[in-house]
C-alpha cells in the first residue's frame, strides 16, 4: 500500500468515526464486521468487543426473524431495502440523544440495509445505516394527536 | 532544608492534584490555603515562601491576591496555578509579579520543569531527596495520597467535578476569548446534584423576567450521556452582533447563526475539555434551538420521566464591556455518575503515578 491511500484510509475511517450516523457491516453469518464511532457511543459497546459477535447476541431485544427475513430479501434482490421507525420505531435499544429535555425516552430510527458486493460480485456482506429520526419522530406523534383533539 | 510551600486552590480536588504534581523527593513542607485572604496569612507566617496560587476563588481572588503580595513585598515566589488559560490571564498574572504560570490540570513535567528553570529546585535537590527516603515531607504526602483515597472510595465530591468543570471551562472562556476578540470573565462553575423538579427552579432562577434564547445539544460516549444547554439572554443580543461584526439590523437569521456558532464554541470546548480529562470520548447531536426570546419556563418542558437525580454544571460566562451573559448548563443523567465516580478516582491515581 502506498503512502497515499494509508493516509486516505486514515481520514476515510476518522469520518467513518465521527458521522453522527449509525454504521454496521455484518458478514453471512450475521457477525458484526464493522462496528462505528456512532454505534460504540450509543451502545457502550466496544468495536473490538462487538467485533465477530451477533447482532442478536448483543441485542436480545432484536426480533431475529423479522430482521433476517429483511436482510435475505436485501441478498435476494441485491438491492437495499429500508425500515422506518413509523413501521419499527427502533432496531437498537439506545437512549434519546438528549436524555434530559426530549419528549421520548428512546432513539427513533430509521434504517436503510445495504448489499455490499465482494470483488467477485458476490453478496458476502450487508450494512445496515441508522439514523437518529427522534425528533421529527416526536413532532410527528404530537401533531397528530393535537390533530385527533380537532373537532372534524 | 526543608521549603515551606503553600497551595492555595478553593478546590481540594485541584489542592490533591497540585500535590500529586510535585516533584517526588523533594523536601518541603506543605500548607494548604482556600483563598487568597488564608493564603496571605499563611505567608506572613512564614508557610509559604513558593506558593501554588489559584486565580478564580471566592473571598479573595488569585489576581487581588497577588496585588497584596506585591504591595506588601510579602517573601513569596508565586507560580499561577489556573484552569482560566486566556492570554490576557497569562500577561496580567506576570505584571502582577508571578514567576510563571501552569496551567490546569495541572502536569508534573511542566511543574519541575517551572521549578528548575528558575533555580527554585536543583537537580541535586531531588538526588538527596532520593537518598533521605524517609524524609517528613515524603511520609507526610503519602499519608494524604492514603487519606484521598479513602475519600475516592466512599464517593467522589462534588468538589472533584468543579475542578474538571473548571479546566474545562477555561477551555471553552479561552476560545470564546479568541473567536470574540475580548477578555471574557470566568466565574467558579456551579456544581449540583438535583431532582428534576429542581432542575426546573435552577433554569428558573437563572431569570425569571427577562426573555432568552435557548440552544440544547445531546452527548453520549462511553456510558455517560447528558446534556449542554446555552442560554442568551436576549440584553445580549446587541454586543454580540458588533462582536461578531454583523451589521445592520439584526434579524431572527442573523440571531440563529449568532446562537448556533457561539454554543459550538462553548459546548464543543467544554466537552472537549471535560472528556480529554477523564479520557472519555462523546457523540454531539445536533445543536437544537429550544426557542427564542421566551421565558425560560416555556422552553424547558421538565420531561415526564422521574428522573431521582441529575449533575448540573452550571457556568455564566460575561463579558462585561459588551454587557454580555451566557450561561452554559450541563446536565449530566444519574445513570452516568457511577461511571463518571470510578473516572475521577482513576484520575487521581493516574497524577499519583
Amino acid at each position: 500500500m502506498s503512502n497515499n491511500s494509508i493516509g486516505d484510509f486514515h481520514w476515510m475511517l476518522t469520518m467513518f468515526n465521527n458521522i453522527d450516523v449509525g454504521m454496521v457491516v455484518i458478514d453471512s453469518e450475521y457477525s458484526i464486521q464493522s462496528w462505528n464511532g456512532f454505534m460504540v457511543h450509543h451502545s457502550n459497546i466496544d468495536a473490538a468487543d462487538a467485533k465477530d459477535r451477533t447482532l442478536f447476541d448483543l441485542f436480545p431485544t432484536i426480533d431475529k426473524k423479522w430482521l433476517l427475513r429483511k436482510i435475505e430479501t436485501v441478498i435476494t434482490i441485491e438491492n437495499q431495502a429500508f425500515i422506518t421507525w413509523e413501521q419499527k420505531p427502533f432496531l437498537f435499544p439506545f437512549e434519546s440523544y438528549r436524555p434530559i429535555t426530549s419528549t421520548v425516552e428512546f432513539m427513533y430510527q430509521n434504517i436503510t440495509i445495504i448489499p455490499l458486493p465482494s470483488l467477485t460480485g458476490k453478496i458476502d456482506k450487508i450494512s445496515l445505516i441508522i439514523y437518529d429520526v427522534t425528533d421529527a419522530a416526536a413532532n410527528k406523534i404530537e401533531l397528530q394527536k393535537l390533530r385527533e383533539q380537532l373537532p372534524v | 532544608m526543608t521549603i515551606p510551600i503553600l497551595i492555595c486552590d478553593d478546590s481540594s480536588f485541584a489542592r490533591k492534584q497540585m500535590v500529586r504534581a510535585l516533584p517526588q523527593h523533594w523536601d518541603v513542607s506543605i500548607s494548604y490555603a482556600e483563598n487568597g485572604q488564608q493564603a496571605i496569612d499563611a505567608i506572613k507566617q512564614g508557610l509559604g515562601d513558593i506558593l501554588f496560587l489559584d486565580l478564580n476563588m471566592p473571598v479573595l481572588d488569585g489576581y487581588g491576591t497577588l496585588e497584596i503580595i506585591q504591595a506588601q513585598d510579602l517573601p513569596t515566589l508565586t507560580i499561577v496555578v489556573s484552569g482560566d488559560i486566556q492570554p490576557d490571564a497569562h500577561q496580567r498574572v506576570r505584571e502582577l509579579g508571578a514567576l510563571d504560570f501552569i496551567k490546569k490540570p495541572t502536569d508534573k513535567d511542566k511543574v519541575l520543569d517551572i521549578l528548575t528553570s528558575y533555580g527554585v529546585i536543583r537537580p541535586e535537590d531531588i538526588v538527596l531527596g532520593e537518598l533521605l527516603q524517609d524524609s517528613a515531607s515524603h511520609i507526610a504526602r503519602s499519608r494524604e495520597c492514603d487519606k484521598l483515597r479513602l475519600d475516592g472510595d466512599s464517593a467522589v465530591k462534588l468538589d472533584a467535578y468543579q475542578e474538571v468543570a473548571n479546566v474545562a471551562m477555561g477551555r471553552a472562556g479561552d476560545l470564546l476569548a479568541r473567536v470574540l476578540n475580548v477578555t471574557v470573565k470566568l466565574p467558579i462553575p456551579k456544581v449540583n446534584v438535583l431532582a428534576s423538579s429542581e432542575l426546573h427552579m435552577i433554569l428558573k432562577a437563572t431569570d425569571e423576567t427577562s426573555s432568552i434564547s435557548a440552544v440544547c445539544q445531546g452527548f453520549i460516549g462511553s456510558g455517560i450521556s447528558g446534556e449542554a444547554l446555552v442560554l442568551f439572554y436576549d440584553s445580549a443580543i446587541n454586543g454580540l452582533a458588533s462582536l461578531m461584526d454583523y451589521q445592520g439590523i439584526v434579524d431572527d437569521a442573523i440571531e440563529r447563526e449568532m446562537f448556533v456558532d457561539l454554543s459550538n464554541i462553548l459546548v464543543g470546548s467544554f466537552l472537549k475539555g471535560f472528556s480529554d480529562q477523564l479520557d472519555l470520548g462523546f457523540s454531539q447531536s445536533h445543536p437544537e434551538l429550544l426557542g427564542l426570546h421566551r421565558n425560560i419556563g416555556e422552553i424547558i418542558h421538565s420531561n415526564q420521566r422521574n428522573w431521582q437525580e441529575i449533575l448540573a454544571i452550571e457556568i455564566n460566562y460575561s463579558i462585561e464591556e459588551y454587557n454580555i451573559d451566557c450561561d452554559l448548563i450541563v446536565l449530566i443523567t444519574q445513570q452516568s455518575l457511577p461511571i463518571l465516580n470510578n473516572k475521577l478516582i482513576y484520575l487521581l491515581d493516574e497524577r499519583l503515578a
